[in-house]
């Protein structure tokens, strides 16, 4: 069996081959760095460059597993690089001794990754950092002190195709097209053995309590709660025996004869593309392009495309697969119009089209894509100013930042004995006393399980970045160890 | 088993470890102590061998063994116990030993017990103080009942390729073989998947595949390192505070999810004063002094239907080992005064639980019955 079985089942063989192209840069060794270079080799990363100018000490070797005790005065990069190679062949694990400040400064050296991953950087330089990678990259930083952290992502856009919803579900009732319609009028209900009648599929119920409502109304479906009442009993009219299953079953779903809505993300992001240069979105470019012909499609047939999925159901066997192939052949024609409409649009604008494995992959999610639009790193002075948010977690963070820029000024990696350091970051956040102490008493020392939490939550965000699945948090997570909480700061917008 | 690493670098000393698996591929995305070449191997000697040799000062202890199988001398040696477990009988099973190994009389003997567990981009982390907060078996309703599917579905109406395994699982595999199937034999797997995907085309399903067989028969749980190393690491802190009581402990409850955000939360779970395992009050049966053993067992049959039982003196009716059963037969057309005196407490185990219930049993003085 593969390797890669447990995750595979999470994220699919075509989620596994992102991973495998993805490049990462690391930019200083810190126990929280080394893990999240752990899990994403463990993960089965394809290339991932680790930058650090110094050589391990006895205060690295307690703060990681990973510094054997013969590795004094070698280069920290390559000894973390070569121990996590040897986790998994498949990635490529490259150490590099030098200063993280000379790829900070070196645009040519950061162009080929994808995601830079940094640590204890000061904002200034953090800011300056991102001007070079954003265009190209997404930055996370995490910062590990104590019994505190935060791990913090920057990013233009980032946008997701499969958010992994509950279900793509979605029957179209209120627009019944020919086959699935003369499918339902093949069935005669009155006609059937009562045994045959408990397994008909709760979809042909639904168009048989659907028909009938709209000989008794001529507008729309029932959209009141009177209205609704009223198609439930029609629906529950059918029942023979007491408690029938596909009956119970119709009545739970009644709700999806309603008229589908375009969701109100999918909407905003229709107008955010109009007008625009598609090539603006830069490294979203694919994606941008699939929307502005997702909305051409709209404008088309006045819906979403089908995605052809269905829930189980009390059904025999044959009702059963004689619906799936009919929602299976109407998704395919949507994809096919789609990709059509897709084609078309890449013609005119000259654009490279989308592999047709990606097109029917956003067509079969549209309705749940995701799109997030980050801000830069100075943008966190804004977090200072909204005061409904947890004033505790604030001050963490404020204590935090204060403690990156301390020790990024004085050239420190540790502010032990150092008493001018606690009022500094008493500065930072000046009504927070009991947080700055949290993050003083630490001495700018990591505790290796509070380092692993977010070295864990970096690896997590990082594949889901990678991926285009699932949705990462925006901006600014703060983990408090001692309650064993996490608050997101969130800044930005979010589609969907 | 991240778990483990962060508790080295703690600098904490002695450390136990239980496994009784062997690695398996399917294990190494997600573990930095084991590789490629330690596949077949016992995965709690291979960790602890690693461990050893990385870290000085610490001394891992590695036990091939399964938890049920270590005795109580055992598990009173420790302070702490942290446990990531793969199934509820398991974790029911350490929880009922930890909270039973409470002495009322003595604090030390209240062993905080860490559970953590992951399943895909989500996950969870509670700390049990026995006998102070609320313990396993109090929050066992909170757990989801495994995916099952209806036998007249897979029977009569399969739908869905999942509803093709389970029926050569569960009606065909006895038809056809004697001998058990055995979800770790590759030859089992590959026919269990080639009757399946048969019994698919029967009915014209599709999407029968090895991997979607080998997901259903095993539930197969997907697992991702970084996961395991969120939950193994709040383990960890959780184990430092505790060791250290730097900070109080998790309050007693934090659910982890990535999926959507990020978040940890955290929350206090009660405490069921009926709770079987540490609701600490024994279940208290009256009989009449001429009612026999078989009486008692009948009158407990709710509690633990296949029980057997044993007074301070020794066994009174054992179902196992066979020996044992012969020779406490006889016991069981014994009137209960014969056997033990009015108000004593007996101890009731029954395989299908995993903890032994106390009951106190009382005669009336008279034979009203
Ligand atoms: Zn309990």
């Amino acid at each position: 069996m593969n390797k890669y079985d447990r995750q595979i089942r999470l994220w699919s063989e075509a989620g596994q081959g992102s991973l495998k192209s993805a490049r990462h840069l690391v930019l200083g060794v810190t126990a929280a760095t080394t893990e999240f270079v752990k899990n994403m080799v463990l993960a089965g990363i394809g290339h991932v460059t680790i930058v650090d100018g110094n050589s391990v000490t006895e205060a690295d070797r307690s703060a990681s597993f990973f510094m054997h005790h013969d590795v004094d005065g070698s280069n920290r990069a390559q000894v973390i690089a070569q121990y996590i190679q040897s986790l998994n062949d498949e990635a490529e694990v490259v150490g590099a001794a030098e200063n993280p400040n000379h790829y900070i400064q070196t645009p040519e050296l950061l162009a080929s990754y994808d995601i830079i991953i940094t640590t204890r950087l000061a904002d200034d330089i953090l800011m300056q950092l991102w001007k070079n990678v954003c265009k190209t990259s997404v930055l996370i930083q995490i910062d590990s002190y104590g019994c505190v952290g935060q791990v913090r992502s920057f990013f233009l856009w980032h946008t997701i195709v499969d958010s992994h919803p509950e279900s793509r579900v979605e029957l179209y009732l209120h627009n019944l097209w020919s086959e699935i319609e003369s499918y339902s009028d093949s069935i005669d209900l009155e006609a059937l053995e009562n045994h045959d009648h408990e397994h008909i599929a709760f979809v042909v119920l639904l168009i048989k309590a659907l028909q009938e409502w709209k000989r008794r109304h001529h507008n729309g479906p029932p959209s009141t709660l009177p209205e609704k009442k009223e198609f439930k009993a029609i629906i529950k009219a059918f029942e023979r025996t007491y408690d029938q299953e596909n009956v119970s079953e119709a009545v739970r779903n009644a709700w999806r004869v309603s008229v589908p809505k375009v969701p109100e993300g999918l909407s905003k992001l229709f107008e955010i593309q109009e007008g625009c240069n598609l090539r603006e979105f830069g490294l979203q470019l694919t994606f941008f392009s699939l929307v502005r012909a997702l909305k051409q499609f709209v404008a088309k047939y006045d819906r979403l495309p089908l995605s052809g999925d269905l829930p189980d159901m009390k059904s025999d066997t044959a009702g059963y697969n004689r619906i799936v192939e009919i929602y299976r052949t109407k998704a395919k024609q949507d994809a096919e119009q789609f990709a059509r409409v897709y084609l078309n649009l890449c013609q005119l604008e000259g654009l490279e089209p989308a592999s047709q494995s990606e097109i029917e992959h956003f067509c079969k999610n549209c309705r749940h894509i995701r799109a997030l639009r980050g801000v830069p790193p100075n943008e966190d002075k804004r977090l200072n100013l909204r005061v409904h948010e947890d004033s505790e977690f604030k001050s963490i963070f404020s204590a935090i930042c204060g403690a990156n820029e301390y020790l990024y000024r004085n050239h420190l990696t540790t502010w032990y004995g150092d008493q001018s350091a606690a009022e500094a970051l008493r500065d930072y956040s000046a009504h927070y006393a009991d947080q700055v102490g949290l993050v003083y008493d630490s001495s700018a020392e990591e505790l290796h399980s509070v380092s692993a939490f977010l070295g864990g939550i970096a690896a997590q965000e990082a594949t889901k970045f990678t991926l285009h699945q699932y949705t990462p948090f925006m901006h600014t997570l703060v983990y408090d160890a001692i309650k064993q909480a996490t608050h997101v700061f969130l800044n930005g917008e979010i589609f969907n | 088993m991240a778990t483990r690493q962060n508790l080295a670098a703690l600098r904490v000393l002695v450390i136990d470890v239980i496994d009784m698996d062997t690695i398996d591929v399917t294990n190494l995305n997600r573990q930095f102590l084991f590789s490629e070449s330690d596949v077949g191997k016992a995965k709690a000697s291979v960790a602890a061998e690693f461990v050893n040799k990385r870290v000085p000062g610490v001394k891992v202890v590695p036990h091939v063994s399964a938890i049920q199988d270590m005795s109580d001398d055992f598990y009173e040696r420790f302070n702490i116990v942290i446990c990531g477990l793969d199934s509820v009988e398991a974790r029911r099973w350490i929880n009922a030993k930890i909270v039973g190994l409470v002495d009322d009389n003595d604090p030390t003997t209240i062993r905080p017990l860490i559970d953590g567990g992951t399943e895909g981009l989500r996950g969870q982390v509670r700390v049990i103080l026995p006998t102070i907060t609320a313990c396993y078996e109090c929050s066992l309703d909170m757990i989801a009942p495994q995916k099952t599917y209806p036998l007249c579905t897979i029977a009569a109406t399969p739908r869905l390729p999942e509803h093709c395994i389970e029926w050569a699982l569960v009606v065909g595999w006895p038809q056809w073989h004697s001998e058990l199937f055995d979800a770790d034999r590759p030859d089992h797997m590959q026919e269990m998947y080639e009757r399946a995907l048969e019994r698919a085309k029967e009915h014209c399903i599709s999407g029968v595949t090895l991997s979607l067989t080998q997901g259903v028969v095993k539930h197969i749980i997907p697992a991702i390192a970084s996961t395991n190393a969120i939950v193994a690491s709040a383990c960890c802190t959780e184990a430092f505070k505790l060791a250290t009581a730097i900070a109080p402990p998790l309050d007693n409850y934090m659910t982890y999810a990535g999926n959507d955000g990020a978040h940890a939360y955290p929350f206090s779970l009660d405490a069921r004063p009926d709770c079987p395992v540490c609701g600490g009050e024994a279940l208290r049966v009256d009989l009449a002094k001429s009612a026999t053993l078989s009486d008692l067992l009948e009158s407990i049959a709710v509690q633990a239907p296949k029980a057997s039982i044993s007074a301070a003196s020794g066994p009174l009716y054992m179902r196992n080992p066979p020996v044992l059963e012969k020779a406490t037969r006889a016991n069981l057309t014994k009137p209960l005064s014969e056997l033990f005196e009015s108000g004593s407490e007996l101890v009731v185990t029954d395989a299908t639980l995993p903890f032994s219930l106390r009951v106190t049993v009382r005669f009336s003085q008279d034979d009203h019955r």
